[in-house]
């Protein structure tokens, strides 16, 4: 027990770093948005939205600064998760960490993070409609999951918590594998590719749309039971990729 | 105590250890001796839960080693390697130590960092090979882990910071007894510190036994070879060399009082040979067998 509350404590406060890092930069880089947006306004010469824009019905384009939050949150993950196993996992390793310590402690690490992460995004989300008004322009409401006029902000957390952990799992068993069996991954991961596209396999598309259609779209218990339950077996099969892992002699 | 049982390890079809049978004393000093290439390495990262073993177990204190946390935070390695990653800060290394160590002493590291002149704001990826070293020293002793592990501790450390670091894993083995194994190539410079030598050869446990022991049965003896030759016979001989007129043979046996008293009347001269030199000759020993 006191084996996993050190590597517990060891990758909050790697955590803590990385969280504090990306949303201090992100928030700035909001302000900015709004500062520019707000400039672009009042000179009419040169009014155009920066931000995720799209068209509405009526033809206006509606603007959300703090959506784009959302594209860079994900590759934020992918880029923590790699670097979380090329990074920790030897060291954990090399300072007598168990192998199932590591990935409990990490499981944790990651529900933590997408939970913070998706806290903060949720509250930015709630706010930037009222900013983008403040600034002249039209805000947007729907982001398809949730809808930021109609739903509340518990609801919208939740629903990009599951969203982040659903992506976190995929990226850290990617990074996993990609740490244990090296380039190898990629080849194999692009000679299904080439299968795939060659004999025009329709069963794959036909996964590949389903996974879009539970994912696009308002969480209902059928959605959150699916992605929990592909969450569950995504990380346990992670956790039989991390125990048979040694440590590279060298990385990054 | 730690005990080795029914060891094995094979990398691909490469065979590194085979059927490595070990039990190791609390509070000893051993040094883990081999010719490159023999295992030692892999041994030393087996019995640190790095690499797992193929078959066979690692024990400390009757507790399987493998995944097994309660006994691993007992154990600290310091790999000749490095930490399986090289573009990070030192300091962040030292401070995941400190998180993830029990027994961390974090005053006797801020004292190893200066003793060593360690720069720890620096990438680890731009140290020296011998401050990418002393890092590894420095955890492996602030580490105060009850087994602690050196992989060539040595590695291109200059003859000053060698020296200094024997003298502080002596002062610190002595005020905070623990079991610590050394595996080096610098024999001769670290045969002071060690209690008990294991040898590995051919991937198996070679010999183990005290130095003091190995030592006392270890000799050189020069003279003429027919004067030698009967008082001789029957024993263990590794080497002979022949230089003009005089020989010199080196015999690993016990020799009794007498044969050493009748040695000496024949004016045969008897020294020890150093521990290096016994490795060397041991490790080679199939091409001098049969000699006499």
């Amino acid at each position: 027990m006191e084996a996993i509350k050190k590597s517990i404590k060891y990758q909050f406060i790697e955590s803590k770093k990385f969280i504090l890092g990306f949303w201090s930069t992100v928030i700035v880089v909001d302000i900015f948005f709004y500062i520019l947006n707000d400039l672009s306004s009042v000179n009419n010469s040169i009014n155009f939205n920066i931000g995720f824009s799209l068209g509405n019905t009526e033809g206006i384009d509606s603007l959300s600064i703090v959506g784009v939050n959302l594209m860079i949150i994900f590759v934020a993950l992918l880029v923590y998760n790699y670097e979380r196993n090329y990074e920790s996992f030897p060291l954990s390793l090399s300072f007598s960490m168990t192998r199932k310590d590591y990935f409990l402690s990490f499981l944790i690490d990651n529900i933590v993070i997408s939970f913070i992460f998706a806290s903060i995004q949720g509250v930015l989300l709630k706010i930037d409609p009222s900013i983008v008004k403040l600034v002249g322009k039209e805000p947007l409401y729907d982001f398809i999951n949730f809808n930021l006029k109609t739903d509340n902000v518990l609801f919208i957390i939740f629903t990009l918590f599951i969203l982040f952990l659903t992506f976190t799992c995929v990226f850290n068993l990617l990074a996993s594998l990609n740490y244990k069996f090296g380039y190898k991954l990629w080849v194999v991961i692009i000679g299904i590719n080439i299968i795939i596209s060659t004999f025009n396999i329709k069963t794959f598309d036909k996964i590949l749309l389903s996974i879009g259609n539970t994912i696009a779209t308002r969480f209902g218990i059928f959605e959150i039971v699916v992605i929990l339950a592909s969450v569950v077996a995504l990380y346990s099969l992670n956790y039989f990729v991390t125990i048979k892992t040694d440590i590279k002699r060298k990385t990054i | 105590m730690i005990e080795i049982k029914n060891l094995n390890k094979a990398y691909g079809s490469t065979k590194v250890l085979s059927n490595i049978n070990l039990k190791l004393e609390e509070n000893k000093i051993y040094g883990l001796l081999g010719r490159n290439g023999v295992g030692k390495t892999t041994l030393l990262n087996i019995m640190s839960n790095v690499i797992r073993a193929n078959s066979g177990e690692a024990l400390l204190n009757g507790e399987n080693i493998h995944e097994n946390s309660k006994v691993l935070e007992n154990i600290a390695i310091v790999r000749e390697s490095g930490f399986g990653i090289e573009d990070i800060k030192v300091k962040k290394i030292l401070k995941a130590a400190k998180t993830l160590y029990k027994n961390w002493d974090e005053e006797y590291m801020k004292f190893l960092i200066k003793e060593f002149d360690l720069n720890i704001k620096k990438n680890y990826s731009k140290l020296s090979r011998g401050n990418k070293t002393i890092v590894g020293l420095i955890i492996g002793l602030a580490s105060r882990a009850p087994l602690t592990l050196f992989d060539e501790p040595s590695l291109g450390l200059d003859a000053s910071y060698r020296y200094k670091f024997y003298n502080l894993l002596l002062q610190d083995v002595e005020k905070n007894p623990r079991t610590v194994i050394i595996s080096t190539h610098l024999i001769d410079e670290v045969t002071h510190l060690f209690e008990e030598v294991i040898i590995l050869k051919n991937q198996k446990v070679y010999l183990k036994e005290e130095v003091e022991s190995l030592m006392g049965k270890a000799y050189f003896l020069s003279g003429k070879l027919e004067k030698i030759e009967p008082i001789i016979k029957g024993k263990n001989i590794i080497s002979k060399e022949e230089f003009g007129t005089i020989t010199i043979v080196g015999v690993f046996d016990c020799l009794t009082k007498e044969e050493k008293d009748n040695l000496k009347e024949k004016g045969i001269e008897i020294s020890a040979i150093p521990l290096q030199k016994l490795f060397v000759l041991l490790t080679e020993k199939e091409s001098v067998e049969g000699i006499i």
